[in-house]
């Protein structure tokens, strides 16, 4: 993994980003393999001043690759505070992946609100509602985490938008003497679980999908362009039809250049044993752990049941929402 | 004086029983300190040689040992000869044992030798019983022993009674034969095995036992104890059958049983589950196996089945042939291995909620392309007795994984159908309803839940048997 220790790193205070979804919309999971995402790649590496959060970026970071179970929800921290070091910015040549003063660093203090606030049968304690309220308002980033399986079965990702998102708009837009018609925040709009088929397909449908042509394993990908045409897509066949509801709202409330869309999914796709490729029809990286209630007949929710992770882990566009938010926060325009 | 050893007189005897034919008798008579004892051996209508022993009476009894040494007398002399019971012609042999008193031993031969003056005299002190029984035992046949067969004609399955050589004349006792034959079904009495001598096409019984071994083709080993006495000494239940001929042969059907003796039935069942659902799941088989087997000659497999594993570090478990065309019987002992065995418990590495029914479909049909073109089974039924759904070939909605191979089901299923012309039953622990899926089309021609199956009425409603069946009282020998 990598990883520095805090000297290294430096310590200031961080951009506040805010993590925000429905239970369930892959939160915790996507921290989780934040780790392995890195580890991944050749450029970014992460550190912390906290112990407890890289305490449990290790932790993680081993679960999902060697137990290869989701993260339960008991694990998790509040509050995570974390620095991404990336590779120096100038001049760009043959060694401009080293490190050195001139590295750009994101300092991030993420919030993971536990799954069950909004829209749960169960009215969510109200102090814990309140830690999500205060923290979307002192926070300059949001990731906002839009499920589509849950959306299929469920269908209440614009109820879990639009409460938070009102009550935010009214606290900073509604207070004496503002003036601004939109909030000021970044948003990174992740659709998580595309290594879900039924995902998969609506992208393929929408002839969205491209690989990388120096991707070893082949595995597709949708665009970050194009993410705002798949999940409109998704939208249309959500549960309910008020998708497009949500759509609409952050629209109203973010600046468009604000509001970047990702396809992501934190354990990716499963990979063929004999190719060690990406395989068309076996793409399913995950496995319930036990016995459906009514076998044989129809499936059960997906978003009521307890999963396994099948086999390796090949995070996709888990840290790019991050490095887009922390690269706009800390005021690099380049970023895309 | 003759000698005192056995030796001579075993092999007279044994050369005179030999000589023994039609109703010829031989007279043994031996007379010793206790008295005088009369034997006979004669053969019986199947060629077996039959001692009989008289009494012995002893000289207390007799005037030549009361009268003393009174001069011949003509009464003791009419009365031993009364006893001893010579005839005027035919084999006769006459036995002296050491007696003590010898003027009576004496006067006594002397009557014998008379009487028979042609008849060899051995001196010998092993009683004369045994040594009787010794020749007897060894014996050779005489005549060949026949196992009662039915023939069945391939043509027509007409049955035509026969018999089937276990041991031609000439055998020793110790001799031991090894023979093939098929049980159909027995209406619960058990098959009849009945050794015979011919005698002009009439069987001529030697002994007849009753062993219930199951229908199917069984080898027996029986051996010849002594002439009349045979014993089949492997399989093991072989008991003394008290039927009457008659009544056998009037109970054998002109033909057999519906001719469905070239069904096959495949028996394929879910491994996976709780232990009490596998129980379950096996102890159906083995009943429709035993009752479907008990009604007509029937080909069975049996094949298991269990769950794919998702985890590379546990090995995929693979489908199991536990018997191929085989007999009902090899069947139900393969159930009972089965039920030996522990079951995987439901849950990763393992996909809990489908089997590898698939691969199990890709073997059957695997194995029947390796059967070849050859005869076939006229009726060939694939029983699939489980729980879970099998994977698909590739990801689809019903969310399952796909198989690891790519098998394909349903694809195999109609190629199963298409090509080898398979009827499809299935027994599910909850089947779908309505029937729907996988387990529809497994179950194309019969669909029962594993709790409520009426495993009598399977085979007739699958084609396997016909009801009732006629039970065939002999075993039965098909034609090479
Ligand atoms: N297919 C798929 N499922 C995921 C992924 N991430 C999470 N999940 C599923 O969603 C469940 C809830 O995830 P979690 O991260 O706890 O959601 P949170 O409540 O938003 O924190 C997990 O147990 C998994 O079953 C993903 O990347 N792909
Ligand atoms: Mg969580």
């Amino acid at each position: 993994m990598s990883a520095m220790s805090t000297e290294q790193a430096g310590a200031r205070p961080g951009k506040n980003i805010a993590m925000w979804g429905a239970p369930g919309s892959g939160k915790t999971t996507m921290l989780a393999a934040l780790g392995i995402a890195l580890a991944r790649r050749p450029d970014w590496l992460i550190a912390s001043s906290d112990e407890a959060s890289m305490e449990y970026l290790i932790t993680m970071t081993n679960a999902l690759s060697d137990g290869r179970a989701f993260p339960l929800a008991s694990e998790s921290l509040e509050s995570y505070h974390w620095t991404l070091i990336g590779p120096e910015q100038q001049p760009r040549s043959w060694w401009r992946h080293r490190r050195g003063p001139g590295a750009l660093r994101i300092s991030l203090s993420l919030v993971d609100v536990p799954g069950g606030w909004y829209g749960d049968k169960n009215p969510p304690a109200p102090e814990a509602a309140k830690k999500l309220q205060d923290n979307l308002a002192q926070s300059e980033g949001i990731v906002f985490l839009f499920d589509p399986i849950r959306e299929f079965e469920i269908g209440d990702a614009f109820e879990h938008l639009h409460g938070p998102l009102t009550k935010l708009a009214s606290r900073i837009l509604g207070g004496p003497g503002a003036t601004a018609d939109r909030l000021p925040h970044y948003i990174s709009i992740c659709i998580t679980k595309f290594d879900e088929p039924q995902v998969l397909d609506t992208a393929r449908q929408l002839g969205l999908l491209t690989t990388r042509p120096d991707d070893p394993h082949g595995f597709p990908v949708v665009r970050s362009e194009e993410a705002r045409t798949l999940l409109e897509g998704l939208c249309s066949v959500s549960a309910t039809g008020s998708a497009d509801l949500m759509l609409n709202n952050l629209s109203k409330y973010f600046h468009k250049d604000r509001i970047k869309f990702f396809v992501t999914s934190s354990i990716g796709f499963h990979l063929n044993r004999d190719t060690g490729r990406f395989d068309q029809g076996n793409v399913r990286n995950m496995i319930p752990t036990t016995p459906s209630p009514s076998l044989g007949g129809a499936p059960p929710l997906v978003s009521e049941r307890e999963f396994r992770i099948r086999g390796q882990v090949h995070p996709i566009n888990v840290v790019e929402p991050l490095l887009w938010l922390g690269r706009r926060l800390s005021g690099d325009r380049t970023a895309p | 004086m003759p000698e005192t050893d056995s030796g001579p007189l075993r092999v007279a005897l044994a050369q005179a029983i030999a000589a023994l034919s039609g109703t010829d008798r031989l007279v043994v008579v031996a007379a010793g300190a206790d008295g005088v004892v009369r034997c006979h051996v004669r053969r019986d209508e199947s060629g077996t040689p039959c001692g009989y022993r008289r009494r012995p009476v002893a000289w207390a009894d007799l005037l030549v040992g009361t009268e003393g040494d009174l001069p011949g007398t003509t009464d003791a002399e009419r009365e031993l000869l009364g006893v001893a019971g010579l005839p005027a012609a035919g084999p006769v042999i006459l036995v002296f044992a050491p007696d003590g008193d010898d003027s009576r031993a004496d006067r006594v031969r002397g009557w014998l030798r008379a009487a028979r003056p042609d008849a060899p005299v051995f001196r010998s002190g092993t009683p004369i019983g045994s040594l009787i029984t010794e020749a007897i035992a060894n014996d050779p046949l005489c005549q060949p022993y026949d196992l009662v067969v039915l023939r069945p004609a391939p043509d027509t399955g007409r049955l035509r009674l026969g018999g089937l050589r276990l041991f031609g004349s000439g055998a020793k006792r110790g001799s031991s034969a090894q023979v093939s034959v098929r049980c159909g079904p027995d209406g619960g009495m058990g098959t009849v095995f009945a050794v015979v001598t011919w005698d002009g096409g009439v069987p001529r019984l030697v002994v007849q036992y009753a062993a219930r071994l199951g229908p199917g083709k069984h080898t027996l080993t029986a051996r010849l104890e002594r002439p009349g006495l045979v014993r089949f000494v492997d399989p093991e239940g072989f008991v003394p059958a008290e039927a009457g001929w008659g009544e056998l042969v009037a109970m054998v059907p002109p033909e057999l049983p519906g001719r469905v003796d070239s069904a096959h039935l495949i028996c394929a069942v879910e491994v996976y589950g709780t232990a009490a659902e596998v129980a379950e799941r096996l102890s159906r088989i083995s009943q429709i196996v035993t009752v479907a087997g008990g009604s007509g000659d029937l080909q069975a497999s049996l094949i298991a089945y269990g769950p794919h594993s998702y985890d590379w570090r546990t090995p995929d478990r693979p489908v199991e042939v536990l018997a191929w065309a085989a007999s009902p019987a090899e069947v139900a002992a393969g159930v009972d291995r089965l039920a030996r065995r522990g079951v995987p418990k439901p849950g990763y590495p393992y996909h809990p909620d489908a089997a590898q029914l698939e691969d199990m479909l890709a073997t059957v049909t695997g194995l029947l392309r390796e059967a070849g073109p050859g005869p076939r089974a006229a009726r060939t039924v694939l029983l699939t007795v489980g729980a879970r759904p099998p994977h698909p070939p590739e990801d689809d909605p019903s969310r399952l994984l796909p198989c690891p191979r790519h098998h394909d089901w349903a694809g195999l299923v109609r190629y199963l159908t298409q090509k080898f012309g398979l009827a499809f039953a299935a027994i599910c622990d909850a089947p779908p309803e309505p029937a729907s899926g996988a387990w529809a089309l497994l179950g194309r021609d019969l669909l029962a839940q594993t709790s409520e199956v009426d495993v009598r009425g399977l085979g007739p409603a699958l084609g396997l048997t016909s009801a009732p069946p006629t039970p065939v009282p002999f075993p039965l020998l098909d034609e090479p």
